[in-house]
């Protein structure tokens, strides 16, 4: 049977869904015979939840929106399926707006 | 007849584009901030997160079609920009991080008390939950830079530990193990709070 180091380590990956069926069922015989690790599962919960709940996005600027809106706009009025051109096209705009060079990128079918 | 079939087809395409446009802003502009707020993370600094996120939309606008409708439009948009930041991004300017092998210290981590439960509602728990967050903000800026990352790759955009060592450019292990001190400082602070406000007993 692991020890409470052990189950202690496993317990954080286990909320996060990433224990292989193995250590999962080492980590429940070792939950049903210690409810101190039982008792650092709900803290393990709560610590990950309160992570959340601290956390305070940051907002996109508003040009950004703009860009991106505008930039489908121009490859909606384009016509037909999105192409490398349209993106292209939609990038030379881009980039007149703002000196963006990030957009050829965009044209890439690896994301 | 026909003629007219050939015709409204061609609306059909532009109607099609529209809706394409009318579907694709609905389903992932409201995820814009969370998108920007992870790019920060990945990109560190804004012109680039700018940068990332508008070439995250206009990825996931050409491959619109790609995407399910009724699946999770935020999952999906932060693994097109995890993708390209791995792809384009990190590997430009960053190469891989660096990550320090000498232990973080986390004042009493090591040494969790003993405590026998006594029992909490979950009114209870969310209290705990609002009353913390200084606490919790300091926890978290006692801990690396790196290791705050993970936590929030983890905790805020979903990330699983994979995605996040790619990310990292780190071994999956540390990750794990990463997560797993910086979520037991966490757990320390939280066991503490519950004893001071009689919810746990030593």
């Amino acid at each position: 049977m692991i020890d409470c180091l052990k189950a202690s380590e496993l317990i954080t990956a286990y909320v996060d869904g990433e224990l292989c069926d193995t250590e999962v069922e080492a980590l429940y015989a070792h939950l049903d015979a210690c409810p101190d690790c039982r008792k650092k599962l709900d803290f393990e919960r709560e610590a990950k939840e309160i992570v959340k709940l601290q956390h305070t996005p940051a907002e996109s600027p508003k040009k950004v929106r703009r860009r991106i809106v505008e930039a489908i706009e121009d490859m909606s009025e384009l016509g037909c399926e999105p192409s490398l051109r349209a993106l292209s096209a939609a990038g030379r705009r881009w980039r007149k707006h703002a000196g963006q060079s990030q957009l050829a990128a965009v044209g890439q079918t690896n994301f | 007849m026909q003629r007219c079939f050939c015709f409204s087809g061609d609306f059909m395409t532009l109607d099609n584009n529209e809706e394409r446009k009318k579907l694709f802003l609905g389903a992932a502009l409201p995820h814009l901030n969370a998108v920007y707020d992870s790019a920060l993370r990945l990109a560190t600094n804004e012109a680039d997160a700018e940068d990332l996120t508008q070439t995250t939309f206009l990825k996931a606008y050409r491959f619109f079609d790609k995407f399910r409708q009724g699946t999770d439009c935020r999952a999906w948009l932060l693994t097109i920009l995890k993708n390209t930041f791995i792809n384009q991004y990190r590997r430009r300017t960053r190469g891989p991080v660096t990550i320090e092998l000498d232990e973080e210290k986390f004042p009493g981590v090591r040494d969790e008390p003993k405590l026998s439960t006594t029992s909490e509602s979950e009114a209870g728990r969310t209290e705990l939950m609002g009353m913390l967050g200084e606490e919790v903000e300091e926890a978290l800026g006692s801990i690396s830079e790196e290791s705050r990352k993970i936590v929030l790759l983890s905790s805020i955009d979903g990330f699983s530990y994979k995605e996040i060592a790619e990310i990292m450019g780190c071994p999956v292990g540390t990750v794990r193990s990463r997560l797993s001190r910086a979520r037991r400082a966490l757990r320390a602070l939280l066991r503490k709070y519950a004893v001071q406000q009689g919810m746990l007993r030593k």
